[in-house]
């Protein structure tokens, strides 16, 4: 086994060694030109920035499939394979001695490069930003699903199939794990999707190297993962195409509609197209005059105030395992300093620009310089995303004015013993309208407007539900009057969200209530999906894909409020359809689909004689896994030839011994008196 | 131990519709060199790739040392040398390197055939495999089979594109493995004279099928070719057994016959021949008389008395 480690080694190693260069110049581009990426709470370019992650996303993809490749195609197109395979060690062993090198010239190319940008960035004076080294693990994950692609890249590398047909299934298979180790919020589930891809590919992979690349001879359990590979990559290439052909087919809504107050205190309701307004109504659907004839420009902030979101349905912000603001935000660059909130201290932290190092740190204390004891620690998170900017700082547990310039903070606001800010909107934020008031607050309890110093000139009470209604929002009238908007949570099963109005308070500048409006919900703009398409969409939807997701929503909802559990009710919504007819056209379509594909599964098991379990295995497998499916049926198997039974006369399958109709074996052939035996 | 190293009993093999071996039966008995013949295509290389397990027959089964060449274990590979076609080794390799990965695998492994080849083929230890001439390579690549002393040595078709001392030197190489006790080589060739010169056995392949499998004296004195001359026109041949060729030419007509025997004899006698001479035929020629398609072949043109 090692004389065949030693032997892929040398073989690849300066191809790992290439791709190691170009990763780590694309690493070091990256974080070296101190750029602040697109997202502003990122501040400058770091190991958990887009781009970098775009780096280590690709690379490792790539490289894995690249390097899956060059250990076994050239072989295999050499005829190495054979002087490879025929020697005194199973081929279980010889297949791990190459995904040991494999794994290990994959990690030299991929993890160096990484463990190179860790240290350069965890040095002082590398970067203006803090450190933390649970950053370097979206690029561990990443790596480990590099590992998943590399499996995938000797998998298609081994099979023996059409490069244009099934061959590179394998690849479009390992695509959703490159997804979802994105997506789950935590290390420890992308390490465990990782290793699952990895369990199936990997064992898809070894039963192609162990049989030659024939399906037939595989160990079962190889070919169940080959089964699921080859179904997973074919609903990923069925995604990617609807997905294209939706963008050809389908129109995008051209106008969509949002709530306003005109500066007379009246609400309306706006409708856009192409980014521009093009009517406004009042609430019963009547043209506003005011507005008929109006030039574009009269629709600017003096005349229409629109609802700047304080507080919303996101929770603590993204808090996920590959996102900056776990780790820190970035206030904002004064005088060549870059301030950061870093959650872990519960303090604001200063870098200088220039020689990027840490300056010091605020606290409720104060400013202290680096070097010298930390000030304490702030109480409560940063609320996300309402904060911008480094004059004020707005935490759960309270509002501080911090002056980065002269090196101060001092509280502003703090709610009530036992509330919690949930947002806090500038007052700059309205734009060129001067107004008295500097901050908005929205805590759990009430509604806050505060003056710039922090002294509240009105606060209204939490006019809705918490739970149901939890996005609010507020606007400024150039007269001082106020504006609380209500809206109901984006979670609320679609049905019923879609008969719940926004609700709206016109408050006196003293926070006196001097009207209450509830919205009626907009309907969503653009056309209805075409019967075709509908078709299309749900012939190849998988029968079991449709069943999990309604399934999985009756059970995720089961124990929630009612509000937020999912309904029948909802499958109009949540299938994306508009009306009743296309929920009844989608099912049918559904269930034919899977029908057919059943039926078309059960004629081909009965032309080829598969085995028994087989016979009905592989249609039921089609029935609930639909056209991807049968396709994979299709691109898995050798299809034998058939010839005829010289007794019953029915066409038979070659690879049988016995003729599956009549049980009578092979007639033997005659000689034409030629032949020559002992 | 059992008298034949392999055994193959109705051995089947599809690619697509095309079958390239079709209802193979034969052995190969120990201590035989074995030659197994056959044109381009005829699907030798796919028996032995199907003989090693590297390839999965579509019927029928085959036995190697007494096990399933489907299921050939670590400890039976051990004892089967295997010469692939084309001498395909690592080209990055040098000389001494493929040995020693080659050693890392056999516990037989003898050290003194390896250089013993090496030397026979004056080849440098440091040079790249890349760098070699065929006969070179083939050389290496017989060394790397030889050295770990196998009992059953198969080589696919080892000696095409090498120049006659090369193959002078390969098929003495492969006696030399003869020489020791119960080893048993399977060839497959095109290269008739070579087959001639060391095998024993013999089995001619023709398009997948098996058309002969027995010792070489039995082949030679069962193919024959005899002339008829007659005094008019050939008359038209009654339908002779084992008949491979004819060729006619004015008065006279040349006859291939497999099997001839009393029966043959008889109804060559009833055409009324004025002479019936029996050509001496070569190995090599009643190989070709097997191999070439078959048929009537004639000089003369229809119509036409003379000679074209």
């Amino acid at each position: 086994m090692t004389a065949i480690i030693w032997k892929e080694l040398r073989e690849n190693l300066k191809w790992a060694v290439v791709w190691m260069l170009g990763v780590a110049v694309a690493m070091g581009y990256v974080l070296a030109r101190q750029r602040q990426p697109a997202y502003y709470w990122q501040g400058i370019e770091s190991l958990c920035s887009e781009t970098f992650l775009l780096v280590t996303t690709f690379g490792s993809a790539v490289g894995g499939v690249l390097l899956g490749l060059v250990q076994t195609v050239p072989e295999l197109r050499r005829e190495q394979w054979a002087f490879l395979v025929h020697r005194p060690i199973s081929r279980t062993r010889i297949f791990l001695a190459k995904v040991i090198a494999g794994g290990g010239l994959y990690l030299l190319a991929m993890g160096l490069p990484l463990l190179s940008a860790a240290l350069w960035a965890a040095t002082p004076g590398r970067l203006a930003a803090p450190f933390d080294g649970r950053m370097v693990l979206p690029g561990v994950a990443d790596i480990l699903t590099g590992g998943v692609f590399y499996l995938a890249g000797l998998l298609t590398g081994l099979r023996t199939a059409r490069w244009y047909g099934s061959r590179a299934l394998g690849i479009a298979a390992a695509l959703p794990c490159a997804f979802c180790t994105a997506a789950v919020p935590e290390f420890w589930q992308a390490v465990l999707i990782a290793a699952g891809f990895a369990a199936v590919l990997g064992a898809a992979a070894w039963g192609s190297f162990w049989s030659g690349g024939e399906y037939r001879p595989q160990p079962r359990v190889a070919r169940v993962a080959l089964g699921l590979t080859l179904f997973g990559g074919l609903l990923v290439v069925g995604l990617i195409v609807s997905v294209f052909v939706a963008q050809l087919v389908l129109e995008a809504p051209t106008s969509w509609s949002s709530y306003a107050v005109t500066k007379d205190g009246a609400f309306v309701r706006v409708t856009y197209a192409l980014g521009q307004i093009t009517r406004v109504t009042d609430l019963e659907g009547r043209e506003v005059d005011q507005y008929r004839h109006a030039e574009r420009g009269a629709y600017d902030g003096r005349s229409l105030r629109w609802a700047l979101s304080i507080a919303g349905d996101w929770g603590a912000g993204p808090n996920h395992y590959r996102s900056v603001p776990r780790f820190y935000q970035w206030l904002g660059c004064s005088e060549q300093v870059h301030w950061y909130w870093v959650a872990g201290q519960g303090r604001v932290l200063g870098f200088a620009a220039q020689d990027r190092r840490l300056i010091g740190s605020f606290g409720p204390d104060g400013f202290v310089r680096a070097a010298r004891k930390a000030p304490q620690r702030f109480e409560g998170q940063l609320i996300w995303p309402s904060h911008r900017g480094i004059g004020w700082l707005a935490l759960s547990s309270g509002i501080w004015r911090l002056d980065v310039v002269e090196r101060r903070v001092e509280p502003l606001f703090a709610p009530e013993p036992g509330d919690q800010i949930r947002g806090a909107i500038d007052g700059m934020e309205y734009g060129e309208v001067e107004t008295p008031v500097g901050i908005v607050a929205a805590t759990r309890e009430r509604v806050y407007f505060l003056s710039r110093d922090g002294h509240p000139l009105a606060s209204v009470p939490y006019a809705c539900d918490r739970t149901r209604y939890p996005v609010v929002a507020s606007s400024i009238l150039e007269d001082g009057r106020l504006v609380v908007w209500y809206s109901p949570s984006y979670r609320i099963r679609p049905a019923l969200r879609k008969t719940m109005p926004d609700v709206a308070l016109l408050l006196a500048p003293d926070g006196h209530q001097l009207q209450r409006r509830e919205l009626p919900p907009i309907a969503e703009a653009g056309a209805a999906s075409p019967w075709y398409a509908i078709t299309a969409a749900a012939a190849v939807v998988p029968l079991a894909g449709a069943m999990a997701d309604v399934i999985g929503r009756l059970w995720a909802g089961r124990a929630a409020d009612p509000a937020f559990a999912w309904d029948w009710s909802d499958l109009r919504e949540t299938w994306g359809l508009r009306s009743g007819g296309a929920v009844v056209l989608a099912s049918v379509v559904l269930i034919i689909s899977a029908l057919a594909c059943g039926i078309a599964t059960f004629a081909l098991a009965h032309r080829y004689a598969f085995a028994r379990r087989a016979t009905r295995g592989w249609p039921i497998a089609s029935l609930l896994g639909g056209p991807a499916a049968l396709l994979a049926l299709v691109a898995l198997r050798e299809w034998p030839a058939r010839e005829r039974c010289a007794r019953c006369g029915r066409m038979r399958v070659v690879e049988r011994e016995l003729c599956e109709h009549c049980g009578v074996p092979l007639p033997v052939q005659v000689g034409d008196g030629t032949e020559i035996f002992d | 131990m059992s008298e034949n190293v392999i055994e193959v009993q109705h051995l089947t093999r599809y690619f697509g519709r095309k079958a390239a071996v079709q209802d193979l039966s034969f052995v190969v008995p120990r201590g035989c060199v074995f030659g197994f013949v056959g044109r381009n295509g005829s699907g030798k290389t796919t028996t032995i790739r199907m003989l090693l397990g590297l390839l999965e027959p579509t019927r029928g089964s085959a036995t190697v040392l007494g096990h399933d060449s489907r299921r050939l274990s670590p400890e039976i590979r051990a004892r089967i040398g295997y010469l692939a076609e084309g001498h395909h080794v690592y080209g990055w390799m040098r000389v001494a390197e493929c040995g020693w990965f080659q050693r890392r695998f056999y516990s037989t492994w003898n050290e003194d055939v390896f250089q013993g080849v090496l030397r026979y083929f004056r080849l440098d230890p440091k040079a790249r495999v890349k760098d070699l001439s065929k006969g070179e390579r083939a050389g290496l690549c017989l060394g790397l089979a030889l050295a770990p002393e196998p009992e059953l040595l198969i080589l696919d078709d080892p000696a095409p594109g090498l120049d006659p001392v090369a193959r002078r030197a390969l098929l003495e190489a492969m006696i030399y493995v003869t020489r020791q006790a119960e080893r048993t080589i399977f060839f497959s060739s095109h290269l008739l004279s070579d087959v001639e010169r060391v095998a024993d056995r013999i089995a001619v392949l023709d398009a997948g099928q098996l058309r002969a499998c027995c010792s070489l004296e039995a082949f030679r004195s069962r193919v024959r070719r005899v002339v008829l001359r007659f005094a008019g026109p050939v008359p038209p041949l009654p339908e002779i057994p084992g008949l491979l060729h004819t060729l006619r030419s004015t008065g006279e007509i040349a006859l291939t016959i497999a099997n001839y025997d009393g029966h043959t004899e008889s109804l060559l006698n009833g055409l009324g021949a004025a002479r019936v001479e029996d050509v001496p035929l070569s190995v090599e020629d009643a190989f070709l008389s097997y191999l070439e398609d078959r048929g009537e072949r004639s000089f003369l043109l229809p119509g036409a008395g003379g000679v074209q």
